[in-house]
């Protein structure tokens, strides 16, 4: 296998997280002298709001509890980090949680051109509001109040399918859309075949 | 510290040997703190195992530009984590108008004081500091026009900026070194 980038796009609740532990196990076992490098933006964020140590961490466990957008430069300080720490040109590289904006993806964009990855696969799962809502129901995390839950699927219709457009426009990209009502085995499934990892 | 302020960062912005480097010294040895500069994050980074640590230095000995993203990241690291309760003096920073926008979020974010000093000097002079201290090769005269044009390009629209946030402290750096710094530290001290 040549190193891959690939990028999980898609609303709260569609299983991002689940997917990627799934899909870091099957790469791992297809390719297993390759190091596989996994950067969630929102699982970081839980872990600093849960320290409250400094200031920065109190002011971003109160926008998670709002549902509001962290703002772009403390999401970019948290993927720089992981990248400077882990990432080299060999790699494997698995991204969630960023790019949100257009603007994210132009900075990420610049960061992957750094790290000699021009090749980019995006798997976008596909989740309707209904069941986006349904789903995280009878998830019950903290930080998942009716209020912010509608205030994220909110800036994700804003904010994030603008950088699905750019995906599609993109060079050397190729943009997976895959029906993320599928139960978790069936998305899983769905994902394997698009990247050819059966 | 012999003086006291209230600004937890201090900005210095300003043409090729306008003097940024001698007042930004003055304040750190009169006020305290830290020297920001990319050059020393290049060096701290190639003490570094990872494999960005030996790509960076490549790229900054061979004379390309920071990568945009990485200045960003640097700068947002060392406000927010690194020296989130120190005094930072920053030399050469936000010298492009979405760096300047970058550097004012956080700060208002953090509702942390910061304060930017624009040492004014005509480009005559530049020339003439330049070609007296010759320095290092950026002092040569190709190099000198070179910096002007994107000083004017780039800079003087951070520089609007910041005076459009009322952060701007206009200073004529043509007067002598200690009455630059007289003046400095005069605003500091407020």
């Amino acid at each position: 296998m040549t190193p891959k980038t690939i990028i999980f796009i898609g609303p709260q609740g569609s299983g991002k997280g689940t997917q990627i532990e799934k899909l870091y196990t099957v790469i791992a076992e297809h390719d297993p002298s390759r190091r596989i490098v996994d950067i969630q933006t929102g699982r970081r964020f839980r872990a600093l709001a849960a320290k409250r140590e400094t200031f920065a961490d109190k002011k971003i466990a109160e926008s998670l509890d709002s549902g509001e957008l962290q703002p772009d430069f403390i999401t970019h300080l948290l993927w720089g980090q992981a990248m400077l720490d882990q990432l080299d040109p060999k790699a494997h590289l698995l991204v969630d949680g960023f790019p949100r904006t257009a603007h994210q993806a132009r900075v990420l964009d610049n960061a992957l051109a750094f790290f000699e990855r021009e090749k980019v696969v995006v798997i976008n799962l596909e989740t309707p509001e209904p069941v986006v809502r349904e789903r995280m129901e009878s998830r019950a995390r903290a930080d998942d109040t009716p209020e912010s839950i509608e205030t994220r699927l909110k800036w994700y219709r804003e904010d994030t399918l603008p950088v699905l457009d750019f995906y599609r426009n993109r060079e050397n990209t190729v943009v997976h859309d895959i029906d993320g009502t599928l139960d978790i085995d069936g998305v899983h499934q769905a994902i394997c075949e698009a990247l050819n990892l059966n | 510290m012999e003086y006291q302020t209230n600004y937890q960062s201090i900005v210095f912005m300003g043409k090729i040997a306008s003097g940024k480097g001698t007042q930004a010294e003055y304040v750190l040895k009169h006020f305290g703190g830290t020297l920001y500069s990319n050059g020393n994050k290049v060096r701290e980074s190639a003490q570094q195992p990872h494999a960005f640590g030996q790509k960076i230095k490549d790229v900054y000995e061979g004379g390309y530009l920071i990568p945009e993203w990485v200045a960003s990241y640097w700068m947002t690291h060392a406000l927010i984590s690194e020296h989130q309760s120190e005094r930072v003096v920053f030399e050469a920073v936000a010298k492009k108008p979405d760096e300047a926008i970058l550097f004012h979020e956080i700060h208002q974010w953090i509702d942390r004081p910061y304060i930017v000093f624009n040492l004014d000097i005509q480009d005559d002079l530049v020339r003439e500091r330049s070609a007296q201290r010759a320095r290092d090769v950026v002092d040569s005269a190709k190099s000198v026009e070179k910096r002007l044009e994107e000083y004017q390009t780039y800079t003087t629209k951070s520089i609007e900026f910041f005076r459009s946030k009322g952060t701007l402290i206009d200073i004529d750096g043509s007067q002598s070194p200690a009455e630059v710094q007289q003046h400095i530290f005069n605003v500091l001290q407020k």
